[in-house]
């Protein structure tokens, strides 16, 4: 990521990121709450995903042109300032001229002010890059968003409703699954999802010679910052208090016997500061 | 009265549960729950958030309400969600160091909790009053709690399985997550026989 | 993160809010008219749909809980054709919204779901001919559950719908009988 940044990637790579190799939905873990609620409908996630993609345009580009002006003591609340204006824009366009789909998103809509992949891409990328960079970085990690919610909302509408738009697809002899259109329909659909695309990204990865990653479980988890940088110790990462939480989580989850941290002790005579170390 | 309350509290914990029926929750819930510890301390800090976010917004939303200016309810909610957080988390640390200990870390993970604006939007939405909302927010916090704790339990037997490799981590966990959400179905409709509401 | 006493991020932020609110109350004024005018006319639809004939309505002030709307429906010449109620009951995701024609024996005269948030496929299907229609002939009674076919897999969708219908039922015997 870091290494992105410096060597300023064409506009083509800034964009396609966020389709596949770092899909906010399906790569990144991001935006989920949206993902499993409106998908039950193409017309529902086509619509969450391009107000989630204008939300994400708008903001990283204001953000991006104020990136001097905010300062780091308060650059989240201003971030979330922002981005929630931009929400709140979308809820009166939408309000206003598509009255049907204000009513089928409901609550989700104000919801998109507290989506991970916004506050996350605000405070990963488009505080750090200029407006034109950061305005493609939202569009693309837009468009992969709406591509996941499309794609899931496609198989949950199919087979739990046999409609897609609203158009009777499956013939009629064939019995809708209405667990499909579940919260549990929402959660089996995903989880299937993200293990295609694991499994699409290993087979890219052998192909080019590299050993098969398995999906690491994320010492970053939980943080809605999530920047993809899996490492709570980077000294990228923007979270406050990472350090201790690190420490303090990796006693809580990890250890199976006692866990003795490793102390140094500074002695007076500054000729040999001792350290006693333990199993770490 | 009793009765409402109460019908409001369960439907908040079983029927209407933020995280497996509404999808409210879901990063927190899917990233904090492998440990029982992780995940108590997760869903009591939610739990406080949610009160006195409720307790808070509420009377915002009336005096937005008063001149005029709905449509600063996003801005406003989050806002003070936001500060709200951050003071509680500087009042639990100077105040009750033990309680620091136990949760504080969570508080900053909260902020964009989406349950929390979730629930603050929905007393608004429901026409609560005050009382009504404030036990609603209660109800909802617990019910993130009960998610939280069941679902830690689940895991904990994740660990010993062997799924394909595409599924391990993210993946395996969503599909146990779909069955625990599929035991919740069962209590729709349940509360609304028990309580007449 | 500790804001410090310094004035400027508190200034920078108040700032940000300031800007923000005063362009949100501009466009405000713009969207907020537009949305109201619509949401009138879907309503105007409704009811040209439920009573074809009716020439014009006429609000009637009822306050039975649930009821968001009650209006006779007049001909040409000013008489009553039905009246028309907008009730709703809470459902799975939301509101349920139903709109009854009554026509002047207290028959429905028509019938229909109004947009609602309930799950598209299963919740939603209480809109099909195949539920909402088995209200339609009926003399203006309360209903309960046995007395209709609920959709297998939404009965709280269409137990609300019933009792969206039944709160409608109620502001028609309140109208009628005064």
């Amino acid at each position: 990521m870091a290494d992105e940044v410096a060597a300023r990637p064409s506009a083509w790579t800034n964009f396609s990121k966020g389709l596949l190799a770092e899909n906010p939905a399906l790569r990144q873990m991001l935006g989920l709450c949206p993902t499993l609620a409106v998908t039950t409908a193409v017309g529902n996630g086509l619509g969450m995903g391009l107000a989630t993609t204008f939300v994400l345009v708008c903001s990283g580009t204001v953000v991006s042109l104020l990136r001097k002006a905010i300062p780091s003591s308060v650059r989240i609340p201003a971030f979330i300032t922002i981005i929630a204006s931009f929400v709140t824009l979308v809820m009166m366009l939408v309000e206003a001229y598509l009255p049907a789909l204000n009513d089928a998103l409901g609550i989700y809509l104000p919801l998109i002010v507290v989506n991970c992949i916004v506050l996350g891409r605000a405070e990963m990328f488009a505080s750090k890059n200029p407006p034109l960079a950061a305005a493609i970085d939202g569009l693309g990690m837009g468009v992969g968003f709406t591509i996941s919610l499309v794609l899931m909302s496609a198989i949950r509408e199919l087979l739990g409703a046999g409609t897609l738009l609203g158009m009777q697809v499956m013939p009629s002899f064939i019995e809708p699954m209405i667990i499909m259109v579940t919260p549990a329909g929402g959660f089996a659909v995903l989880g299937v999802l993200i293990a295609a695309s694991v499994a699409l990204e290993q087979n890219r990865t052998r192909k080019m010679g590299a050993p098969a990653e398995l999906a690491p479980d994320s010492p970053c988890d939980g943080c809605a910052l999530a920047c993809g940088l899996g490492d709570p110790a980077d000294p990228d990462c923007a979270r406050d208090g990472a350090e201790a939480f690190v420490a303090q989580v990796e006693k809580a989850l990890e250890a199976e016997e006692p866990h003795i941290v490793k102390v140094e002790v500074q002695r007076d005579d500054a000729a040999a500061p001792s350290a006693e170390e333990a199993d770490a | 009265m009793m009765a409402q309350y109460a019908s409001i509290l369960f439907s908040m914990i079983l029927v209407n549960n933020f995280v497996l029926v509404r999808f409210l929750g879901i990063c927190p819930f899917l990233g904090v729950s492998k440990k029982f510890d992780s995940a108590a301390g997760m869903g009591a800090a939610v739990t406080l958030v949610m009160v006195l976010a409720t307790a808070v917004t509420w009377p915002i939303q009336q005096l937005l309400a008063a001149w005029g200016l709905e449509y600063l309810q996003t801005i406003a909610f989050i806002l003070v969600i936001a500060t709200l957080v951050q003071l509680l988390e500087m009042a639990i640390k100077k105040f009750i160091p033990p309680l620091y200990t136990a949760l504080g870390v969570y508080l900053p993970l909260i902020t964009t909790n989406c349950a929390v604006l979730g629930i603050t939007i929905t007393c608004i939405d429901e026409g609560y009053t005050y009382p009504q909302a404030l036990v609603a927010g209660l109800g909802a916090g617990l019910g993130f709690l009960l998610a939280m704790v069941l679902f830690s339990g689940v895991r904990r037997r994740l660990e010993d399985a062997e799924p394909p490799a595409c599924f391990r981590g993210m993946p395996i966990t969503l599909i146990a997550a779909a069955i625990t959400a599929l035991s919740f179905v069962g209590f729709s409709g349940v509360i609304d026989h028990l309580f007449g509401a | 993160m500790s804001k410090g006493l310094s004035l400027k991020p508190v200034a920078v932020l108040v700032a940000i809010c300031a800007i923000a609110g005063v362009l949100l109350g501009v466009v405000h004024q713009v969207t907020a008219p537009i949305a109201v005018a619509n949401a009138e006319q879907r309503a105007r639809d409704t009811y040209a749909a439920l009573v074809p004939e009716a020439a014009s309505f006429e609000e009637v002030e009822t306050d039975v809980e649930g009821c968001t709307a009650a209006l006779r429906a007049l001909d040409g010449n000013g008489n009553d054709l039905a009246l028309i109620v907008v009730a709703q009951s809470k459902g799975y995701g939301g509101q349920v919204p139903i709109a009854v024609a009554f026509d002047a024996s207290g028959t429905v005269m028509s019938i229909t779901a109004m947009p609602n948030s309930e799950t598209p496929g299963l919740g939603s299907r209480i809109a099909e001919d195949e539920y909402i229609g088995q209200y339609v002939g009926r003399p203006a009674e309360q209903l309960a559950a046995e007395d209709v076919d609920l959709i297998s897999g939404a009965t709280i969708s269409s137990r609300a719908a019933l009792a969206a219908y039944n709160i409608a039922v109620s502001v028609y015997e309140e109208v009628q009988h005064g």
